[in-house]
């Protein structure tokens, strides 16, 4: 277990453990150390520099660690856990009071706003802060950076705004950056065991604390490796690095809930056999303290189980998104200084045909008269164009012509045109149809012109046809004596 | 499976036929278009299936006689939304308003400078005039100057006449006639704006040319021209821009007047 590196909390370590550590390393783990703290410090500086000399009395270094504590104190697995700012400022009012007594209530939360902002390092007034790591080579380099110890979220269920501790400060507070958290973990355990083996519950309630903190660490540790994981997958081997880790980071918390449980049930052992009520609910507060810490083992193991498939998604997301940028070709070294040597005839087709391919079909207007004069023409505001229909059907059928029909003579013609069937009919036996109705002149006008109509299937009313047999016409004054007529075909009818 | 392929075959013809009117082909430079033609005016079912094919593209074709088949489609939108209804931007880019209520007016007056009285549009032999820009331009002046006669003299008539066409005889009136300077043919004068018209014209195959070259260039009319002029004759502005054109030759002691050509 020891051979696991502790993570960079400034830099996205992931490439495999050296043997040994370097100077380097270790001197950026030690300036870390260092460093840790620097939010606290720049809030101690400005809390106490004068600008408020109404909080003169206040000590900021001893207000942020009982922050600290109330955080702490309520942090539990899951989204929603956590301090709210109401809470704060009834954790902290004792302790400003204690020291300024005459302070009005809104002094105080003005002091653990300020408390707060800092400690978040968010927003306006946010401070940066250079600091020099050794490179491999051992070479100086500078880096800034900037961290807040406190984050706050937002939880949708109560709708209020949640303050946790951030990974850093979780250090920071268990001051044990040069040991591997998993070690500690397993000899916190081992020394709450020997205690509540031994009787010593009052000891063991210092060391349960202590595990609920490693817990919130390490839950912070995992996560923020994963999360670094799946930041960058393409840098990350899975097979060789990742995996060996969440292996080792399952095995532990698989180690954790077992040693866990088994200090749990020396613990209810211990609360039948004291009869103490004092001491009966000791061993409660710890057995619910432990207990929090094992579901969010739990909480952990699962999340880590989880994590396989969705880093294997992940990376093939990531790699799908990187081979779709690769296929395009390099379009001035692969393109155009090639094209450059082919001759134009074999180049114009080339062109041509990326030309349509990337231009898509073109539409070409038609110039619609009537449209497009309706649109030059239109009013204002207006850009409907109105199409007038009955003008079409004014034009179109050369009957309108002679509309309206008498009702008499359109029945006649009716008559007329049902005796026509498939068999043709000659123009002139229809017209003496007609002449025996006793049709005028000009009704047998309009007659021979309805069937002449016909002749043109798309002007075609009556549902005929008129063809010519090929015999010469033997009326000179009228064309149509000689036509032939017949009923036009209708391929339903057939079918 | 041999009803399928005829269907096939008729829907690939029908698709080359619709390709050829779109191109505004020439049947007499195109065998295959005349074919293809002769196939839509005998074939019933092949030609229903075309004008099925056109209607789902929101066009139909104008041509109503078998004769005017023969010098190919014309194609004609049924509705705004067709992809191929002409619009401001293809047509007329970069008018103003009133450049373009002005154009309006003078496609109402050249239709009536070619076909000036109604029966003309309807007679297959009718052989048009020809005109160059400027005899054009000069006769739309007075058919302008006549409408605002018309405006002016007739107040029951006022009502009538839509406030486009006197916002645009009033623009084309107060528009200088010829540009100052040869051969500039800017759409701020009369003659430029007239010329572009024309040449919209031409270039979309209503019009020809009948020698001339530059400011002089005579154009005539052609038959898809003839279909179009026919199916707006109807249209109460074109009967207004007709009607002024008249009352304007009906009183030539006015002088003045440039452009009445007796050619035709």
């Amino acid at each position: 277990m020891s051979d696991q590196q502790q993570p960079s909390l400034f830099e996205t370590r992931t490439g495999p453990d050296p043997k040994g550590e370097s100077w380097s390393q270790v001197f950026a783990r030690r300036m870390q150390s260092l460093l840790m703290g620097y939010p606290i410090h720049q809030m101690v500086a400005r809390g106490e520099s004068g600008h408020r000399p109404d909080w003169d009395k206040q000590n900021f270094t001893f207000l942020a660690l009982q922050v600290f504590d109330s955080v702490f104190a309520r942090m539990a697995p899951g989204v929603g856990s956590g301090a709210t700012r109401e809470e704060l400022i009834h954790d902290l009012r004792p302790y400003i009071l204690g020291l300024q007594g005459e302070l009005s209530d809104e002094t105080v939360a003005e002091i653990v706003d300020f408390l707060l902002d800092n400690l978040m390092n968010e927003g306006r007034g946010s401070f940066e802060r250079q600091a020099v790591w050794l490179t491999e080579d051992e070479e100086p380099k500078p880096y800034t950076f900037r961290f807040g110890l406190l984050k706050s979220y937002h939880d949708p269920d109560s709708d209020q705004f949640i303050i946790r501790a951030t990974t850093e400060a979780i250090h920071l507070y268990l001051r044990m950056l040069d040991q591997p958290i998993e070690d500690e973990q397993i000899s916190n355990l081992f020394i709450l065991h020997e205690q509540v083996r031994r009787g010593r519950i009052n000891r063991a309630r210092r060391e349960v604390e202590r595990t609920m903190l490693l817990s919130l660490e390490y839950e912070r540790y995992i996560e923020g490796m994963l999360r670094a994981v799946r930041r960058d997958v393409r840098t990350v081997d899975w097979v060789r690095e990742v995996t060996p880790k969440i292996e080792e980071a399952h095995r532990h918390v698989r180690r954790l809930i077992k040693d866990q449980g088994t200090v749990l049930s020396e613990l209810k052992k211990e609360l039948t056999r004291n009869s103490d009520r004092a001491l009966q609910q000791v061993i409660r507060d710890l057995i619910e303290y432990l207990e929090l810490c094992q579901r969010r083992h739990m909480e952990l193991e699962r999340r880590i189980l989880a994590a396989g498939p969705a880093f294997l998604e992940e990376q093939a997301y990531q790699r799908f998104r990187s081979m779709a940028r690769s296929p395009m070709p390099d379009l001035n070294e692969q393109v155009f200084l090639p094209s450059l040597e082919l001759s134009d005839k074999v180049l114009r087709p080339h062109l041509k045909s990326i030309s349509h391919t990337m231009l898509g079909p073109q539409i070409q207007r038609i110039l619609d008269l009537n449209i497009f004069i309706d649109k030059l023409l239109r009013e204002d505001g207006n850009n409907e164009v109105f199409l007038d229909e009955e003008e079409d059907e004014d034009r179109l059928p050369i009957m309108n012509m002679f509309n309206p029909l008498e009702d008499q003579l359109e029945e006649k013609l009716a008559q007329i045109v049902n005796r026509v069937d498939v068999a043709p009919v000659r123009l002139s036996e229809l017209l003496q149809t007609g002449r025996d109705m006793n049709l005028e002149q000009d009704q047998l006008s309009v007659l021979g012109v309805s069937f002449l109509q016909s002749y043109h299937a798309r002007a075609d009313l009556l549902g005929l046809r008129v063809y010519k047999d090929g015999k010469p016409l033997d009326d000179p004054d009228f064309m149509g004596d000689d036509l032939l007529i017949r009923r036009a075909y209708d391929p339903e009818n057939q079918a | 499976m041999a009803e399928e392929a005829t269907l096939n075959d008729m829907a690939y013809a029908a698709g080359r036929l619709i390709a050829f009117a779109l191109k505004s082909a020439k049947p007499h430079r195109d065998s295959d278009y005349k074919q293809l033609i002769d196939r839509y005016i005998h074939e019933e079912p092949f030609a229903e299936g075309v004008d099925a094919f056109l209607e789902g593209m929101n066009l139909k074709i104008l041509n109503e006689t078998t004769q005017s088949l023969q010098v190919g489609l014309v194609l004609a939108c049924t509705a705004n939304a067709s992809p191929f209804a002409p619009n401001i931007e293809s047509h007329a880019r970069g008018l103003s308003r009133e450049q373009q209520m002005a154009m309006g007016v003078i496609h109402l007056a050249v239709m009536s400078f070619y076909y000036p009285q109604v029966d003309d549009d309807d007679d297959d032999e009718f052989r048009s005039r020809s005109g160059t820009p400027s005899e054009i331009a000069g006769e739309i002046r007075e058919i302008c100057e006549a409408l605002q006669t018309a405006h002016q003299q007739d107040d029951s008539d006022s009502d009538a006449m839509p406030n486009q066409i006197r916002l645009a005889y009033e623009y084309y009136l107060a528009l200088q006639p010829a540009p100052a300077r040869a051969g500039y043919y800017g759409k701020t004068t009369q003659i430029g704006l007239v010329h572009h018209v024309l040449n919209e014209l031409y270039r979309n195959g209503f019009l020809g040319l009948d020698g001339g070259e530059g400011v002089n260039t005579r154009y005539v009319s052609l038959p898809k021209y003839r279909i179009y002029v026919r199916r707006m004759s109807s249209h109460q502005m074109a009967q207004m821009v007709r009607k002024a054109r008249m009352a304007m030759n009906q009183q030539p002691e006015d002088g003045a007047v440039i452009a009445v050509d007796t050619r035709d």
